[in-house]
């Protein structure tokens, strides 16, 4: 800038200086003002100057910088100290146990790496569930890694130690004892034949103890009724496969009642499209929407309290066409009030008559079955029918079904309050159980609870009754624990631990017999093992008819997991005074409310577990929930929408939950899963549904899973129901039968197959392709899905879950569509409303040869294998998801989110939780896509394991997490370039067919058409 | 003449620019080759195990210590225990060896550096390529040769691709070897 | 002039704001607060069951 001033200006910056005053002279002459320099002493300064100083520090710090961080480190690489002899690390070993799942106590084989258990699948030895267990038990490896188990014994929620904990109770124990108060155990169902010595033997020492069984979802109307009509409560299994015509009542024996897992195997014998086509013909006569009605023939709506006037009806009706058994007047009479035009108005004329004559023309070769929660006068009159018609060739009696300890009556639970009420009691244990929860209101357990002098519970987690009490002492996980299972009949199955125990929890039944000694002391790891081993000696090797030792026959007894023991059978006669004394039910005017066992987390025990929470329902798609299930024309009454809260008054005893509009319940009735809203639980179970048990009640009438004078009121507000599914009204004429115009569903009636076996192929366009097509030589990867099979049970998914690291997303995130799982089962309805026909479809990445979705990846992160495989490599994503956009089937997900961390505030971003993920898959984070990968890791070991042996890799070497989990072989896998191998031959099955094959995108997933078995040639 | 704005950068800045340029980009690449495919890297390992002495002289086979390379996809480091077979009696007094015992004795296992590592995302199998045929020289050196383990050569992907598209000339020992698998979920899963 | 020096105090503002958001949302704040958490947790011992059967049938 130039200088505007003229250089003859004097620029000043005080008075005194534009004065030019004598001292502003003198200090403009002087460099520096006096005094300055005074205390300057040059050899007394630092001799690091401020330049020298920065520049050691900066050096320094560049020199740390670059030492600190070795960038070749590659960490450290650390084997074991002494190595077991039992592993290699990167070889998976198995090992069989049982379940405690539920009280069905499948064998399962749990799949070990380095010590981990990370997989547990069914056990092929077992006869019942031979290689196969439900959804539960897969995802149930995660309770054992769940971050809130109870880690260590607890008094009033304060940690303690075992050695005060066990002084203490036995001094406890001690004192009930002699001061003549009862000690009461309260546990759910036994299926250990050894845990019921245990507690026979802490009786013997403790003889003012009682024991209570008790749990929510249990078969005690059956066996009341065989008691009543055979004189023993232990009731034979059902040939299924034998069975041409099934008629099931309110009972979802595919689903979720008794042995499922078996049944479903049994029942799809009769369901092959592969050779000789020998059908059997199911009928289902049920008031809610199970999955044994979606897969009927023919469905009635008939709700729980018309069962019993529908089986007087029915037998009316078919011991006039002949009779097996002798029919005196007096039961004639019983039955003759009941005639069946009451049901042609309901049902159907026509349908009525084909139940009525496929069961006169199909005796000993058909069965009536009712349902567990149907009460024992409509399972004594079914059982009179069964003898009736000759069905009783189909009982099992060889492997029926045990009770080992009885479960405790209402009046003796009622008692035992009224004990505790008295100050009669003077310690409770609570056994592996929970009666807090699992009791109805009524009974004031509870309250009364609170007058014992001593509660324990002992349980894997805390929970309603260890809430409520003084010690929650942590018991062993199922996959750490010793124990066997007695429940069926020669089938007596071993539990050993695979791992020891992670923290400091102790086997229950250990802990008894340490109280049982008296002395904490007694204590060690191996008392119940050593316990079990003498018991099985005693028991099972004493009756063996075997060569080798006693050691050797227990080792190779828990090699298989499974002995089978002789037991002579005998069939009882039917006590047809049992008929005679019926008290006759009728069927009500007003609302029915029927409560029955959920799919997935059972009498509340697996709320906590997150993969199992967000499994969606397979009716409704429902997940993170349950809801009152009401049919459309009720909810238009009612003016009810679904989401809608609904106030159910039962008595005294009410309830307000969401409704849900279920196609194809009865009317004037409320279906409703008890087992939710538990209260007392960790993070993820935490206000997660409704508490069904508040309906029930300690005085029933027949049977506690129903009752037919309720009041349903809309109660105002609404609860938002998450479903994986949209739900469309059927009758909307943008959606309705759009899967069968779309050709997603095709289906015939086998009717039609007979006279036309090529009739799905006949309309087949040809489809010609504008691009090369690619050669496959060498293996091609393809899948096979039988729709004749498929159940919707969800067991494929809940192994994908735990095969290949699939996050839990949470119910918020499943409401935006971010559900991760990679299979899922589609179901579609048509018909009408009120009687829909509904269809079941798994539905995963169809790998297909065409893929959209390879081309528009903008960084190739999706291509193709030359054997067959839509390959997905999470390196390379970049997260556009043009490729989940361009997918028709919409099977891809995308990692919104990191879940883990994600997910209840990083709930499963723990040391603990990460041990059950499967090391040989990637666990994807943020912002990649993920989708089915037909297992390549499987595949991938397959043909590591091929080339060891020097052999060509087979088809049938491989076999996925799907297909090894589905209980009926819905789904085959292998190698679509060999001729011979099962995969191949359904490709060519005259049943083929693909998803959306116009599209020409040569998917890779053929499905088989299913075929109804009913009267008609057309399905609608 | 008068230098106008675009002289300027063209003459001085443009060609300044591009150098500093090509100097960092040339100085990076080599100089991190070194990271990046890690040749050359001889970390000191916490008890100085000669692979000369026992792989070499001593001619024990690969496979006595690392159990796995033909069975799985790990190849495994051997635990103290298969060490303590011979060295509970031979040569105990020696410091190595007394180091050795310690750790064994102690339980504590013995915390190897890593040297050849593949990085996370990529799913290596040994038994694949033992099994074919592959000698453990091939990719991991003259191991018998060497007192202290180092890595000689490249773990990129370039030099895993080089191998699986031309291994008749890059393992010539072997008769008959196929290609290897290039498709990306043969080790990208 | 102002408004050169609004405009440049303006976007210098802007500019800073930036730079300490872009900053502060890379620091590790999660990590920081789970210190705490996670050195409270004892480590976990996996040991296989001493008396565990392994299956040697060939599944």
């Amino acid at each position: 800038m130039n200088d505007f001033r003229k250089s003859s200006d004097k620029l000043w910056k005080s008075l005194k200086d534009y004065n030019e005053d004598p001292e502003i002279l003198n200090a403009k002459n002087n460099e520096f003002m006096e005094g300055v320099t005074d205390d300057f002493d040059s050899s007394k300064l630092s001799g690091l100057s401020r330049r020298k100083f920065l520049a050691l520090l900066s050096a320094s710090a560049a020199l740390t910088a670059t030492a600190c961080t070795n960038y070749r480190d590659k960490g450290e690489i650390i084997p074991y100290n002494k190595k077991p002899d039992d592993v290699l690390p990167g070889v998976a070993n198995y090992y069989a146990s049982t379940c405690n799942g539920c009280s069905q106590s499948c064998g399962i084989l749990v799949k070990t790496r380095e010590g981990r258990p990370i997989k547990i699948d069914g056990n092929p030895d077992h006869p019942t569930s031979k290689g196969k267990i439900c959804a539960k038990g897969q995802a149930s490896i995660l309770n054992l890694y769940d971050p809130e188990r109870l880690t260590d014994p607890l008094v009033l929620r304060k940690k303690t130690d075992w050695k005060s904990v066990d002084g203490e109770i036995i001094n406890a124990l001690n004192n009930s004892q002699s001061s003549g108060k009862e000690i009461a155990i309260v546990t759910g169902e036994i299926t250990s034949p050894t845990t019921k010595k245990v507690l026979n033997d802490f009786v013997a020492k403790y003889p003012n103890t009682k024991i209570y069984s008790h749990s929510l979802i249990n078969d005690q109307q059956r066996r009341d009724a065989w008691m009543y009509s055979y004189g023993t409560d232990e009731y034979p299994a059902v040939k299924w496969n034998d069975a041409n015509i099934i008629l099931a009542l309110d009972a979802d024996f595919l689903g979720s009642e008794g042995s499922y897992i078996e049944n479903m195997r049994k029942h799809t014998q009769r369901r092959e499209t592969n050779g000789k086509i020998d059908f059997n013909r199911l009928y289902v006569a049920e008031g809610r929407m199970s999955v044994t009605g979606m897969l009927a023939d023919y469905r009635f709506r008939i709700s729980p309290d018309s069962q019993y006037e529908f089986v007087m009806a029915l037998i009316n009706e078919l011991s006039s066409r002949g009779s097996s058994i002798v029919l005196d007047s007096n039961v004639k009479s019983k039955f003759g009030k009941y005639s069946s035009s009451k049901f042609e108005s309901l049902i159907g004329k026509d349908k009525l008559n084909y139940l009525i004559n496929d069961l006169n023309t199909n005796r000993s070769k058909s069965i009536v079955y009712a349902g567990d929660t149907l009460p024992k006068e409509v399972q004594i009159a079914v059982n009179f029918l069964n003898e009736i018609l000759g069905n009783t060739s189909l009982y099992d009696y060889a492997n029926s079904f045990k009770s080992l300890v009885k479960h405790s009556s209402t009046e003796e639970i009622s008692q035992l309050v009224d004990s505790m009420n008295n100050g009669k009691v003077g310690t409770v244990i609570h056994f592996d159980s929970n009666p807090v929860f699992t009791l109805p209101e009524d009974f004031g357990y509870a309250s009364a609870l609170k007058k014992a002098a001593l509660v324990v519970s002992l349980s894997e987690t805390e929970n309603e009754s260890s809430a409520a009490g003084n010690y929650s002492l942590p018991i062993n996980n199922q996959l750490e624990s010793w124990g066997d299972a007695y429940v069926r009949g020669g089938i007596y199955s071993l539990q050993q631990p695979v791992i020891a125990p992670i923290f400091n929890s102790r086997q229950k039944e250990a802990v008894l017999l340490t109280w049982i000694a008296g002395n904490s002391s007694t204590f060690n790891e191996d008392i119940y093992h050593n316990y079990l081993m003498n018991s099985f000696n005693a028991d099972i090797f004493s009756k063996m008819d075997t060569l080798a030792d006693a050691k050797t026959f227990w080792y190779s007894a828990l090699n298989d997991g499974v002995v089978n023991i002789k037991e002579k059978v005998q069939p009882n006669k039917f006590n047809i005074a049992a008929f005679n004394n019926l008290n006759d039910l009728s069927s009500s005017k007003d609302f029915t409310i029927h409560l029955h066992n959920n799919y997935f987390i059972g009498d509340g025990k697996f709320a906590n577990n997150g993969w199992l929470q967000e499994i969606p329902h397979p009716v409704s798609k429902v997940t993170w929930d349950n809801y009152a299930a009401i049919s459309p024309s009720t909810a238009k009454n009612l003016n009810v929408d679904s989401n809608d809260l609904l106030h159910i008054k039962v008595g005294n005893r009410n309830l307000t939950l969401p409704a849900f509009i279920q196609p194809g319940l009865a009317d004037k009735f409320i279906s409703i899963e008890l087992g939710y809203g538990r209260t007392v639980i960790g993070e993820v179970g935490k206000e997660v549904g409704f508490n069904a048990v508040n309906l029930m009640s300690k005085s029933v009438q027949s049977s506690p899973f129903f009752f037919s004078n309720a009041s349903v009121s809309k109660a105002g507000g609404k609860h938002e129901l998450v479903s994986t599914q949209e739900q469309h009204a059927l009758d909307d004429t943008f959606v309705k039968d759009f899967h069968r115009i779309r050709k997603i569903i095709q289906e015939g009636t086998l009717e039609k197959y007979k006279k036309e076996p090529n009739f799905l192929h006949e309309e087949k366009e040809k489809l010609f392709s504008i691009t090369n097509e690619v050669k496959y030589t060498g293996n091609k990867w393809a899948m096979a899905i039988d729709l004749n099979k498929c159940t919707n049970c969800q067991v494929c998914v809940a192994s994908c879950n735990v095969e290949n690291n699939i996050a839990v997303v949470g119910k918020e995130q499943v409401s935006k569509g971010r559900v991760m799982q990679w299979i899922r089962l589609d179901r579609y309805y048509s018909g009408i409303p009120d009687e829909p026909i509904v269809s079941n479809q798994p539905m995963l990445c169809q790998h297909c040869d065409n893929a959209p979705c390879e081309n528009v990846c903008p960084v190739n992160a999706t291509n193709h294998s030359p054997d067959g495989l839509n390959q997905m490599v999470y390196n390379r994503c970049v997260g556009t998801r043009y490729c989940s956009n361009n997918c028709p089937y919409k099977v891809r997900r995308f990692n919104f989110f990191n879940y883990r961390d994600d997910f209840a505030d990083s709930y499963y971003e723990n040391d603990l939780t990460a041990l059950v993920n499967n090391p040989e898959v990637t666990v994807r984070s943020r912002g990649v896509m993920e989708k089915c990968s037909f297992c390549v890791q499987r595949i991938m070991e397959a043909r590591s394991d091929a080339i060891r042996d020097n052999r060509t890799l087979k088809g049938s070497d491989v076999v996925t997490a799907c297909q090894q989990a589905c209980p009926t072989e819905a789904i085959t896998f292998g190698d679509a370039n060999d001729p011979t191998s099962p995969v191949a031959k359904l490709r060519d099955h005259n049943l083929s067919y693909h998803v959306l094959e116009e599209l020409n995108v040569k998917p890779n997933v053929t499905y088989i058409a299913k075929l109804r078995n009913t009267h008609s040639e057309e399905i609608l | 003449m008068k230098r106008t704005v675009l002289d300027y950068a063209l003459k001085i800045r443009l060609p300044l620019t591009l150098f500093v340029v090509a100097v960092s980009v040339i100085l990076t690449f080599y100089l991190s080759r070194a990271e990046r495919d890690s040749v050359g890297y001889k970390p000191d390992q916490p008890i100085k195990f000669s692979h000369k002495l026992h792989a070499g002289q001593m001619a024990i086979d690969c496979q006595y210590c690392h159990l796995g390379v033909a069975k799985d996809r790990h190849a495994v480091i051997p635990s103290a225990n298969i060490c303590m077979n011979c060295h509970t009696v031979s040569r105990k007094d020696r410091p190595e060896i007394i180091k050795l015992t310690q750790f064994y004795n102690t339980g504590k296992p013995i915390p190897w550096k890593r040297i050849h590592k593949v990085p996370e995302y990529a799913y290596f199998n040994h038994s694949v390529h033992v099994n074919k045929g592959i000698d453990c020289a091939s990719c991991h050196g003259d191991v018998k040769q060497m007192d202290i383990v180092s890595q000689v050569k490249p773990f990129t992907m370039t030099a895993c691709l080089d191998c699986h598209r031309n291994p008749q000339t890059q393992l010539p020992y072997l008769k008959t070897v196929k290609n290897g698998p290039e498709n990306c979920w043969a080790c990208h899963r | 002039m102002t408004k050169k020096i609004d405009r440049r105090s303006f976007f210098s503002t802007f500019g800073k704001g930036a730079i300490i958001t872009a900053v502060v949302s890379a620091l590790p704040t999660k990590f920081i607060s789970s210190i705490d958490r996670v050195s409270k947790k004892e480590k976990i011992n996996i040991v296989i069951h001493p008396s565990a059967v392994k299956r040697t049938k060939k599944v």
